[in-house]
Parts: C-alpha cells; sequence; structure tokens
C-alpha cells in the first residue's frame, strides 16, 4: 500500500468527531467535528486559549483527547502505540518554538528521523535532506548546529526536517508567532509554497494574509468550540457569526 | 579676562581640595559607624602583631614584603588622590586595597602564604629524613659492633624506637658494649636502639643524625642523637609499594602494569575515535566492542583463574567459578551435590559425566547443573545459528518500516535469543581463553628463604580479592568499578521514576489487596493472635491493615505505576541511608540472608555496594538532567515518529547527560574519596595502609607524611577527572548557545 494508493483511496484524510478534552475541569475542546479532505489547506484562527493548538495536537498525539474518534490517514488513533507510530510518520508537525534538536548539526537535523523511523541508508536521507533544504532555501547552513541560525533560518530548518519525513499532512502550531517581522516572510513564502504542491495543511496562525491568500477553508474557533467554518472570501467579508466579527473587527483595527 | 594657570608648588602633586578629600575619606571609611572603628583598631592591632612576629620569625622575606606593600598602598592613595591610575593602581585599588580592612588583610594573606610555603617548605625539605630503612640498617651495623668503644641508644622494651621519638625517649640510656649480655642480634629484633653511631657511619646531620662526643660524666660514652624536625619521608619511600598495592603478591605485579598498559593502548585510540570528525563507524563500533570486552582481560589479570583440571569428568566451566562467587545463590550447590548430579572442585561445580542419575531433584536444578556445566557449548553454538538466521532473514527480508505482528515478534525473539547467546558466548570465548591461558605455566627464578628457587606457576594463578587487593589499587578497583556499574543502573533508574507506564488499574489493586487483607484477618490473624508472646507480635498480628494501606499509598503516590514505584522507592530508600550502613549491611546483614552453604566474596558485596548506593545518587543527577530538557524536545521527536527508545537514546540523553556532566563527575570524584570507608568493613585501601604505617616498629606514631602523600594522590586522581570532566563538557557543548 503505497502513500500515492493511499491518498486515492481515501478521500477524507482527517476525520475528527465530537472530540472532548479537558484539563482537570477546564473543558479544551468541546464536540469538536471536522473533515479534512485530501491537498485542502486550512487555517485555524481564532483568541488566545480557544483550543486551537489543542485541537491539531491531538490529530497526531501529542495530546490525549477524551472521548470522540480522529482517523487519520483511515488509521484509527487509538492506545496503540503502533497506530500511533503510523499515524505520526504520516503527519508532519511544525511548531511555534522550532524545537530544533540543538546538539546535531542542520543536516543531522533533518536526516535523523528518516534514518532512524524510515530506516533509510544515510546516503539516500542525506540526499532528501539536502533537497528539502535548498527548497526552503538554505543548503549553505547544513552544517551549522541551529544555535548559529536566525529564528527565521530555524524555523525553515524545522520545516526541511519535517518535510523529510514525506509526510501527507502537514500541522502548522503558530510557526511565525515567535519570529521577528522580517523573518516571517521568509517562512511565509516556503509555506505558500507548500500549501501550492498539493499537502494536506492544517495551520494555526495569525498570519491573515497568509490564511486569505492560500486557504480552502478558514475555521474559527472560541472556548473550546468551532464558531465558523468558511471560505476565507467569506470569513473576510462576510463572517456570519457575531464572535467571529468581534474577532476580526479587533484584529483589523487595533 | 584670562585664568592665570595654578601656581606651582612642591605638592603640587595633591589636588587643591585635598583637605575636603581627606575629611571625606576619613568619615567613610573610618568613622562611618563606631562598629568599623572598632573592627579597623583591632585588625589594625591584629595586622601589627602578625608584622613584629614575622619580623622576628623571618626578618628578610617580612621586610620585602612590607616595603612592597606600603610602596604599591601609597601608589594607590596618591592616584586615588589625583584621580588618575594607571593599569596597576586601577587593578591594585580594585582587587586589593579597596578599603583600610581589605589593605591589611592583603598584607596579611600575602605573609601568611609565604610563611606557609617557607615553613612547608622547610618541613618537608630542608628539614626532612629521606632515610628509608633506618632501624634495620642500623641493627644490621650493631649486630657487627664488638669494640667497647662504642655504644649506642636504646628504646626501652616497651617503648617502640622511632626515630623521630628516640631523642626525646626517658628511657633511652647508653650502653657500654661490654655490659651487654645479650646476643647484640638478639636485642636487635623487637627491643633495640634506632639509630646509633660509630666510626662506619659517622654524623650525617644532613639526614638528622648527629654523634656526640664523651661528656665528663660519661667518659666512655657516646650519646647518639638522631634528631632532625621535619618530615620523615622514609617512612612513604619504604611503603611506597605497600601504599600502592598492599598485599598483592610481589612476583605477580607485571599483571597490575599489564592491565596499565592496556588500559593505556585503549585509551590513546579511543580519544581520536569518538569524535564527531571520525566518520568510521566500522572502527567507532570496534573500539566499543574492544571496551567492552576489556572487563574480561581486567578480571583475568587481577583476578586470575586455576588452571581447570582436566581430569574430572564432564566439560569444566570457568563461568561457573564466577557464577558461583556472584551468583551462588542461584545455584543450590550442596543439593546438586548430594544429588550426585555434579562434583565440586575448587570451589566450582562440575557436571558429572553420569549425571542420568533418577532422584528427587528438581526439574528446575537439574536444568541448572546441565546448564552450568554445557553454557560454553550452547553460547556458541547459539550464536553461530541465530547470527547466521539473522543473517540470512535479513538477508532475504530486509526490514521494514511498517511489519506485520509476527514480522516484528519473529525479529524480536531472534533478538533476543542472539543477545542472550552473545552473552554466553562471551563468557564461553573468556572460559576457553583462560583454559588455554591456565593451562601454561611459567617458571622464574624467585628469592625463596633468601635463595634463589626456579618456582613454577601458571600464568593467571588465582588471586584472593579479600586478601590481596589493597591499597591505592582498592582504591581504584572500587571507583572504576562503581563508576562503570552504577551509571547504566542510575540511568534506568532515572528514566523509571520518570515513566509514565500505564498503571495498574486501582480496582485490581485493591481488589488484590482486599482478598489478600480477607484472607489474612480470618486464616492468620487469630492464629498470630493467640500465639503473640509480647505486644509487638500481639501488633503485627494485625498485617493485613498494612497491605490495605500500602495499596493504597500505592495507587495515590504512583497511580499503580509499578516502574515509577520501584524506581522512587529504591532512590529514596538508598538516599536515606548513610554509605557506611550500606557497607555494614553488604559485609555483615547480607550473609546472613544468604541461604546456607552459600558465600560471596567481601570484596563483591563490597564493590556492589558501592555500585548501588551511588547508582541511587547518580538517577538523581540525570533525572534533574532530564527536567531541564524543554518539553519540546519531546514532542518534536514524538511528532517525528520516533519510539520511546529512540527518542530518549538520540534526543533527550545526549542534551540531558551533557547539562548534568559537572553534577555526575562531581558525585563521582565524591565517590572517589568516599572508597576510604572500606576500612572500616575490613578492608585496606590506601587510607588503611596509611594508618597501618604508623603502627610499624619503624614508624611508629608517623602519620602526617603518609597522609600528605595521600593527599597529593587523592589530589592527582580529582584533578584527572575534573579536566576529563571540563574536556567532555566543551566537547559535547559544541553548537550550545
Amino acid at each position: 500500500m503505497t502513500t500515492a494508493a493511499t491518498l486515492t483511496q481515501i478521500e477524507d484524510v482527517i476525520v475528527a468527531q465530537n472530540i472532548n478534552k479537558w484539563y482537570g475541569d477546564f473543558q479544551a475542546l468541546k464536540n469538536v467535528s471536522l473533515t479534512v479532505k485530501a491537498g485542502e489547506v486550512i487555517v485555524i484562527l481564532g483568541p488566545s486559549g480557544s483550543g486551537k493548538s489543542t485541537f491539531i495536537r491531538t490529530l497526531n498525539r501529542l495530546e490525549e483527547h477524551q472521548s470522540g474518534d480522529i482517523i487519520v490517514d483511515g488509521i484509527t488513533l487509538s492506545h496503540d502505540v503502533r497506530n500511533i507510530a503510523e499515524i505520526r510518520r504520516d503527519v508532519g508537525m511544525v511548531f511555534q518554538q522550532f524545537n530544533l534538536f540543538p546538539h546535531l548539526t542542520v543536516l543531522e537535523n533533518v536526516t535523523l528521523a528518516p534514518i532512524h523511523v524510515r530506516k533509510w541508508s544515510r546516503e539516500r536521507a542525506e540526499e532528501v535532506a539536502m533537497k528539502w533544504l535548498t527548497r526552503v532555501g538554505i543548503p549553505e547552513q547544513a552544517g551549522k548546529y541551529p544555535g548559529q541560525l536566525s529564528g527565521g533560518q530555524q524555523q525553515r530548518v524545522a520545516i526541511a526536517r519535517t518535510l523529510a519525513m514525506e509526510p501527507n499532512i502537514l500541522l502548522f502550531d503558530e510557526p511565525t508567532s515567535a519570529l521577528d517581522p522580517e523573518m516571517i516572510k521568509e517562512v511565509l513564502d516556503v509555506m505558500r509554497d507548500l500549501a501550492r504542491s498539493g499537502y494536506t495543511i492544517l495551520a494555526v496562525t495569525h498570519e491573515m494574509g497568509f490564511a486569505r491568500e492560500v486557504a480552502d477553508r478558514v475555521i474559527f474557533m472560541d472556548a473550546g468550540q468551532i464558531v465558523e467554518i468558511n471560505t476565507p472570501e467569506e470569513f473576510f467579508t462576510n463572517p456570519k457569526n457575531d464572535r467571529t466579527k468581534l474577532f476580526l473587527s479587533q484584529i483589523l483595527h487595533h | 579676562m584670562t585664568t592665570l594657570p595654578p601656581k606651582q608648588t612642591r605638592f603640587d602633586f595633591l589636588p587643591d581640595n585635598f583637605q575636603v578629600q581627606l575629611n571625606r575619606f576619613v568619615t567613610e571609611q573610618i568613622t562611618r559607624s563606631w562598629v568599623l572603628t572598632l573592627w579597623l583598631i583591632l585588625l589594625t592591632v591584629f595586622t601589627l602583631n602578625v608584622i613584629v612576629n614575622r619580623l622576628q620569625a623571618a626578618p628578610v622575606s617580612t621586610i620585602v614584603v612590607l616595603v612592597v606593600w606600603l610602596v604599591t598602598v601609597a601608589l594607590v592613595a596618591v592616584n586615588e588622590l589625583r584621580h588618575k591610575h594607571n593599569a596597576l593602581s586601577l587593578w591594585l585599588k580594585n582587587n586589593m586595597y579597596n578599603n583600610l580592612t581589605n589593605v591589611q588583610i592583603s598584607v596579611l594573606i600575602v605573609l601568611g602564604l609565604i610563611a606557609a610555603v617557607i615553613g612547608f617548605y622547610r618541613y618537608a625539605w630542608v628539614n626532612a629524613s629521606f632515610v628509608s630503612v633506618p632501624a634495620a640498617d642500623y641493627r644490621a651495623e650493631l649486630a657487627s659492633v664488638t669494640s667497647d668503644e662504642y655504644c649506642f641508644t636504646m628504646g626501652g622494651v616497651d617503648t617502640a624506637v622511632s626515630p623521630t621519638t628516640i631523642i626525646n625517649d626517658p628511657t633511652s640510656r647508653c650502653f657500654p658494649t661490654a655490659d651487654l649480655t645479650t646476643d647484640l642480634s638478639g636485642v636487635a629484633v623487637g627491643q633495640a636502639a634506632a639509630s646509633f653511631c660509630f666510626d662506619s657511619r659517622p654524623s650525617d646531620p644532613e639526614n638528622g643524625i648527629t654523634c656526640f662526643a664523651s661528656t665528663a660524666e660519661n667518659p666512655n660514652f657516646f650519646t647518639v642523637e638522631r634528631e632532625f624536625t621535619g618530615a620523615n619521608w622514609g617512612a612513604v619511600e619504604a611503603n611506597l609499594t605497600t601504599l600502592m598495592i598492599f598485599r598483592f603478591n610481589r612476583n605477580e605485579t607485571w599483571r597490575i602494569w599489564a592491565v596499565i598498559i592496556l588500559l593505556g593502548v585503549l585509551l590513546v585510540p579511543t580519544m581520536f575515535v569518538y569524535r564527531d570528525s571520525y566518520k568510521n563507524k566500522r572502527g567507532r563500533r570496534l573500539m566499543t566492542i574492544l571496551w567492552l570486552a576489556s572487563p574480561i582481560l581486567i578480571y583475568l589479570f587481577l583476578r586470575g583463574v586455576d588452571p581447570v583440571p582436566f581430569e574430572v569428568d564432564g566439560p569444566g566451566s570457568v563461568i561457573s567459578g564466577i557464577w558461583n562467587e556472584m551468583f551462588a545463590w542461584t545455584s543450590p550447590l550442596q543439593e546438586l551435590t548430594d544429588a550426585g548430579l555434579i562434583t565440586v572442585v575448587n570451589g566450582r561445580p562440575f557436571l558429572r559425566g553420569d549425571g542420568g542419575i533418577l532422584s528427587p531433584i528438581s526439574f528446575w536444578a537439574r536444568l541448572r547443573a546441565t546448564f552450568t556445566g554445557n553454557q560454553d557449548l550452547l553460547g556458541i553454538v547459539g550464536l553461530v545459528l541465530f547470527g547466521s538466521l539473522t543473517w540470512l532473514i535479513n538477508r532475504r527480508y530486509p526490514p521494514r518500516e511498517r511489519e506485520g505482528e509476527l514480522a516484528i515478534f519473529g525479529r524480536a525473539v531472534l533478538r533476543f535469543l542472539l543477545i542472550v547467546t552473545a552473552v554466553l558466548a562471551i563468557f564461553a570465548v573468556f572460559d576457553v581463553l583462560s583454559m588455554i591461558i591456565g593451562s601454561f605455566s611459567y617458571t622464574r627464578e624467585l628469592i625463596v628463604n633468601g635463595q634463589p628457587t626456579a618456582v613454577t606457576q601458571p600464568i593467571f594463578s588465582s588471586i584472593d580479592p579479600d586478601v590481596n587487593w589493597g591499597g591505592f589499587l582498592l582504591t581504584v578497583i572500587i571507583t572504576i568499578f562503581a563508576i562503570v556499574v552504577s551509571f547504566p543502573i542510575g540511568l534506568v533508574l532515572a528514566l523509571g521514576r520518570r515513566s509514565q507506564v500505564r498503571g495498574i488499574p486501582a480496582w485490581l489493586t485493591y481488589g488484590v489487596a482486599l482478598v489478600i487483607a480477607i484472607w489474612g484477618f480470618t486464616q492468620s490473624t487469630p492464629d498470630l493472635i493467640a500465639a503473640a508472646r509480647n505486644d509487638i507480635e500481639l501488633v503485627l498480628a494485625y498485617w493485613p491493615i498494612l497491605v490495605l494501606v500500602l495499596a493504597y499509598a500505592f495507587q495515590r503516590a504512583f497511580n499503580g505505576n509499578v516502574v515509577a514505584a520501584f524506581s522512587t522507592l529504591y532512590i529514596e530508600f538508598v538516599r536515606g541511608v548513610p554509605l557506611i550502613t550500606v557497607l555494614f549491611g553488604a559485609k555483615i546483614l547480607f550473609p546472613i540472608l544468604l541461604p546456607p552453604r552459600t558465600e560471596i566474596l567481601d570484596s563483591w558485596r563490597i564493590l556492589w555496594a558501592f555500585a548501588l548506593f551511588s547508582a541511587a545518587y547518580l538517577a538523581e543527577n540525570v533525572r534533574g538532567g532530564l527536567q531541564a530538557i524543554p518539553k519540546g524536545q519531546y514532542e518534536a521527536a514524538d511528532s517525528l515518529g520516533f519510539s520511546a527508545y529512540q527518542k530518549y537514546r538520540l534526543i533527550i540523553l545526549p542534551q540531558a547527560l551533557r547539562v548534568v556532566i559537572p553534577a555526575i563527575v562531581g558525585q563521582f570524584i565524591g565517590l572517589f574519596k568516599d572508597t576510604s570507608l572500606v576500612a572500616i568493613v575490613g578492608l585496606f585501601d590506601v587510607l588503611g595502609v596509611a594508618n597501618a604505617i604508623a603502627a610499624q616498629e619503624d614508624w611508629l606514631g608517623v602519620r602526617r607524611e603518609p597522609y600528605i602523600f595521600l593527599a597529593v594522590l587523592y589530589f592527582i586522581g580529582s584533578a584527572v577527572m575534573t579536566s576529563y570532566s571540563r574536556y567532555l563538557e566543551k566537547r559535547t557543548g559544541l553548537g550550545e548557545r
């Protein structure tokens, strides 16, 4: 069963049904349901604490949900470690804080997972790694350590590291929030490029321009619930929900 | 209108507002508070006192120091007033002469240092004696004295003689040789003079030996005095070998040198092979294998093996010898011997050739007996079989990313078998090696009873650690063993304590506890109450309550996580017990708990006690490192699909261990010095030997010199570890911000 076959067979690559999650007494997710089709680009917006990050982190089991079903690439997420491992191989994630491995060089950061998880040979892994480093525009930094790079470069390495595992689905968890304004662009350029090349993408971000430009659907979350799902055009010009309107007025006129 | 330049005076280096500045200086530095004033007065009196004393004791150096001190203080003072410092005066001002207190403390420290250095130099060099065999040496000459012109100083029978004490010994007397009724050689043993003086050995003031001519009151006598006030390095020199290796057979010292050379030879390539720039994976792997194999060789050298007695029936096995020593409690020797299944030779079980007797012995005991006899064969055959099988399977069906249940299970089983047989095969190689080596003997010329004699003995003859390991050798063996063994154990404990393993569900814990408690209350408690002889036994009869309490505690504190519970309890228990108690436990308590007729060497028990004790502390250090790793690293590793094992091995531990290198090395240095505690449980480490020197007849009461030597030895050991840790930090710190 190859990846291509998976893509054609399974239209809905992510199916989340009635996800509930509690932190103690606080309910972080309330009956969240979402179906994502292959190749779709979805941007999740919402005020802080609305559960957007928590939601995408439940999809690859960085957070455990208490009830509801999650099916990724046809695999049902359960306590079975092997199911979780399979899903994680297919789902790449990019973090707000980059989370590069500081004790390894950029090249080692990118090749580590392909070699040990995908069981590729070092030569093949390095070839693929250089391909992705070139694609994100920093092949010349391969020998350096993460601490020697700028924030934007680090985030691009993190993206290359994720892509080197050849995932079908990409999760972006506020990838530009920890960056200086002039570095945001270089990361967004990479993300735009990826969005156009057929990946299924779920991105939590505050970059409205990015959402408007590349998103197929925009999701607005508040207090652990999905409040509105809409096309970007409709969402920004003609929001249906009052909470959405308030949010948009606040971020657009601050 | 132009301003005139200030008028030139003789005191032009002083500022115009000198009076104001002086007043401010006095207020700030002296009269700010009465406590300060009082303190300065006291300090000044003390300083003057010290200066006067030092002027008397060592005028030249003191005057030099005082002159330099006064000049520099004056320089700083003047420059301060001029608000114009140069590099020297600025440094002095910032570091030595900030205020009046520091001005005085500076000179006190310098004078103190000079006094200490000169004092130690006089003690350790100028006034020191370097004669290493005084008493015996002089005694030999004493035995040859025949002339009545000589006499000697003699210690009383009860006061043993040492070169440092004899001069003040009131029992020392001088005898004319004619008065000696006893045989001189007889006198020499145990009670004779430590030193005396005659023609053939004239005054030797450099070594503190002075001969006095006869006096008017005693015209026929010389008094002989051995007088020196400095160190008596002879005590260290004479006992150097003993300090280092204690009772290790002097004819076998080449084995210690061989170990040192082996480690040196391994160390040199290690320094290059494990560098990041070294890309040859195979070389690195070979080096690792060599290091892993080195303990076997070191064991062979330092412990030795008996030659294998080929005459006993059945294949002998050296590994069973080790088993017998370290894990004797796992094989009920006597049971097997009684059943006629094995023969015990030199404490080692040998399978008997006609072992097929039907006896009431248990299946497991038979299996064990067969196993101990044939494990070498099992190891080698198994390794070849499973090794080639693994190779064939991997070639035909290379590991893939996604595999079925059966493939995963099969590979796991094969890997397990391979590891087990590989371990057995290592021992088998060890057995074969020692069998071959043990069958060789060598002949060398040794001095036996003063006569050169040809002695034939096996290479690697057995050495009893309890008797022959001692001195610095034992210190080093304990330290290295404890470090090497405690490291993996500590690592596992640290990971275990933080483990998030899904725990035993509460209903199961409580259910089992309840069943036990109910059974206990109905079946056991009534009997125990009836049989109780005192209140303690009466209370103990209610043990089922304890079971319930423990079950509750287990669930509340650990959520049923057995791994975390075990690790935490182990760590906290060991950390709650002093090392000395652990050592006493290993030495005295543990043998009581062993089944009868089983014995483990003292040395093994003490070594393991150190290792297990150290592991608990190491676990806490490592845990500190694990907690220092940001959560994002774990998440990044998880999201990339690493397994838990890969996550820790490749990402978390390399970072966590780097953080705790200083703490771990600190702990190991502490361990290095804690080894002295073994003296209390009857082993002689280097400190034990040093104490024993002071009890020797020749060196009675000489403690200071061996202790100084020990201090240097420990300092070198600690410094080596410290500098290695710094090197490691630097090397692994690559790429850190």
